[in-house]
Formats: C-alpha cells, structure tokens, sequence
C-alpha cells in the first residue's frame, strides 16, 4: 500500500530561520513539503539550504537553480543560478498578512550516491508591485551526501509566521 | 487509516533493462487520475533520451504517431524555451548521461486512462541534470490523441540503449 505519509512539521515566529531536522530518511526517495506562510518581514525573496548527515546547512557553492516567474501585472521573468550556496526565490517576500502558498518537492535527498534534485511552485502578492505572483523553479544540489533536513531564510529579515509540513511518499 | 494514494506498481531497475513499464498487467483501473514518479533515473550510455509511451489495452507500448506535447523548458544555461510538437511516436523526457549527478526525477499525472471515449492527456514536471551536466526540466503536457483505455506507461531509452538505474512509480488517487 502507498501514501503520501505526514513526516514532521515545524514552525517559527519571528525568527532568523527554521530548520526542520531529520525529516528524510531512507523510507522514501520523494518527499513533498507545503508551506502555507502567513507572514514574514521583509520583500526580500526566500530561501533554503538542504541540511547535512550532522544537522549542520550544506553552505557549499554547489546550487543550481532556474525559476521562471509568473506575474499578474507584468510580464514573465526569467532566472537562472548556478553555484549559489542556497536555493532561492521560493517568493518574493511578503511583509503583510495576506499569505504565501509553496509547494517544494524533493527527489532523493538521503541517498549519498546522487545528487538532490528538487522543484517548488509558489503563489503569492508581490508586495512592491502590487500584483499576483508565482514561482515555477527547478533546483539540483549538486553534492553526492546524504542529507536530513531543511533550513528556511528569507534574504533578509526574519520568519514572521513560517509553518512547514514534510511529507514521504511511498 | 488508509491514505488516499495508493501505490499500483513500482519498477526499481539496479541493472540494464531495455524498457520499464508501469501497469500493464498491474493496472488498476479504479482511479480517475493516476501519479507517477521517477527518480535518480540513469542511463546506460552517454546522451541518451528517455522515451515515454502509452501503455494499450494489451499490455504493449503505443508508437503510434500520435502523441502532441507543449511545455516550458527552465534551464540554467540559457534562456528558456517553448518545446511543442505533433503527432510524434513517443514522448520525450529527457537527453541523460552518465557523468556523475547525470540523472532524470519528476512527477507525472495521468488522466483518463480508463476512458475509450477520450484522448488520454499527462501533465507533468521535471528536474533534471543531463548529458550536459546541467539543470533542466520540463513544465506542461502531453496528450496520446486516440480514444482509448490505457493501462500506464512505458520507460525506454533512445536507439535501443537501456535504463541503468531508477525507481519508477505508479500510485492511484483514491476518492
């Protein structure tokens, strides 16, 4: 039998990052992550680092990143990132109440012999600009390790409201 | 409790196989929409495409000309592209090698698969680092436009080369 199997949770309020430890494991070679952000403290975009066998934030330059944004008010967007030392632009920021939606997903991030793979989509209102926009992003770490967890920054500013839910599916 | 996606089949290659397929005799045809994920997929021989298709009625991969595809391609090395085609025999997923990282992962959904009376339509979106060594994926779709039942999917590498390595999975969504 399969599931999309509830894994840990874990949540901050007003705080520099969160981290959510030892959420992989080798039960599962997919994960899905949702994050239903209520608020954080600044319009500077956010963003995450894969977490190493020790707990410690993987801060090598070894991220690759291609996301292409989706704007109400304006037109698409293009960016492309590599040997960052963070995955990025999950949003844009959010400095108010009104919501953030993201859904991350994540390909075989325990398993020492490949690389960690990963995609998100995001749903948000540009704050500066005024609009609706979303995020489509793809993501490669490119590091044969095993890896944890999760931590989650903005580029500045803290995690106002910040909830994060992993999932395994199996 | 039960969950609501519920595993059908599950391919794990850990040596060189000429095709997978996902179904066939294991389909279950309970659902409305099916997912399908791919992971660490690698191939055999450098710059090799993988290939999907259509599983038929009688367990055999469709090669028809009659799959349509659009989607939008995000890579790191250059500007994005459109990717569209008609009436093509397969689909295709990726351009893999088989330098270190080198590998295909994304998720599929199937619609309308247990249907005759409609085409049988796949969303998809994928991660990819390929021949290349870089990262690239595709966002959108594919349609097999015959009004058929189809009964999964099928896995195979370009010119008759084989799948190295990768876990293929098949899952029902459960109403």
């Amino acid at each position: 039998m399969g599931n999309l199997e509830f894994i840990k949770s874990a949540s901050g309020t007003s705080v520099s990052s969160l981290s959510v430890t030892d959420c992989f494991s080798a039960d599962y070679d997919v994960y899905e992550v949702f994050i239903p952000t209520d608020d954080l403290s600044s319009t500077v975009d956010t963003r995450f680092r894969l977490l190493d066998s020790g707990g410690s934030e993987v801060t090598a330059t070894s991220y690759d990143i291609a996301t292409l944004t989706l704007r109400a008010g304006a037109s698409f967007a293009e960016e492309r990132l590599t040997s960052q030392d963070h995955f990025r632009s999950l949003t844009a920021g959010n400095n108010t109440t009104v919501g953030v939606g993201i859904l991350l997903r994540i390909f075989n991030p325990y398993d020492s012999g490949s690389y960690t793979f990963s995609m998100w989509q995001s749903s948000f209102k540009q704050e500066t600009l005024g609009y609706l926009e979303g995020r489509k992003s793809i993501g490669v770490l490119k590091q044969s390790a095993q890896h944890t967890g999760l931590s989650f920054y903005n580029g500045s500013g803290t995690l106002d409201s910040f909830e994060v839910s992993v999932y395994g599916v199996k | 409790m039960a969950g609501s996606l519920i595993k059908i089949d599950e391919e794990i290659v850990t040596s060189a196989v000429a095709s997978v397929t996902l179904g066939g005799a294991n389909w279950d045809s309970s659902y409305d929409v099916y997912m399908v994920t791919i992971n660490n997929v690698i191939s055999t021989t450098n710059a090799r495409i993988l290939y999907a298709r259509i599983l038929k009625n009688d367990n055999t991969a469709d090669s028809t000309a009659n799959y349509d595809r659009a989607f939008k391609v995000l890579r790191t090395d250059t500007t994005f592209t459109n990717a569209s085609s008609t009436n093509q025999t397969e689909f295709g997923v990726e351009d893999l090698g088989t330098a270190t990282g080198e590998s295909a992962n994304g998720i599929f959904y199937l619609y309308n698969f247990n249907n005759a009376s409609e085409y049988n339509f796949c969303t998809f979106e994928l991660t990819n680092f390929d021949q290349a060594a870089r990262l690239i994926g595709g966002q959108g779709g594919f349609v097999h436009t015959v009004s058929q039942n189809a009964k999964g999917l099928e896995f195979h590498m370009e010119a008759s080369d084989t799948i190295a390595s990768g876990t293929f999975t098949l899952f029902g969504l459960k109403k």
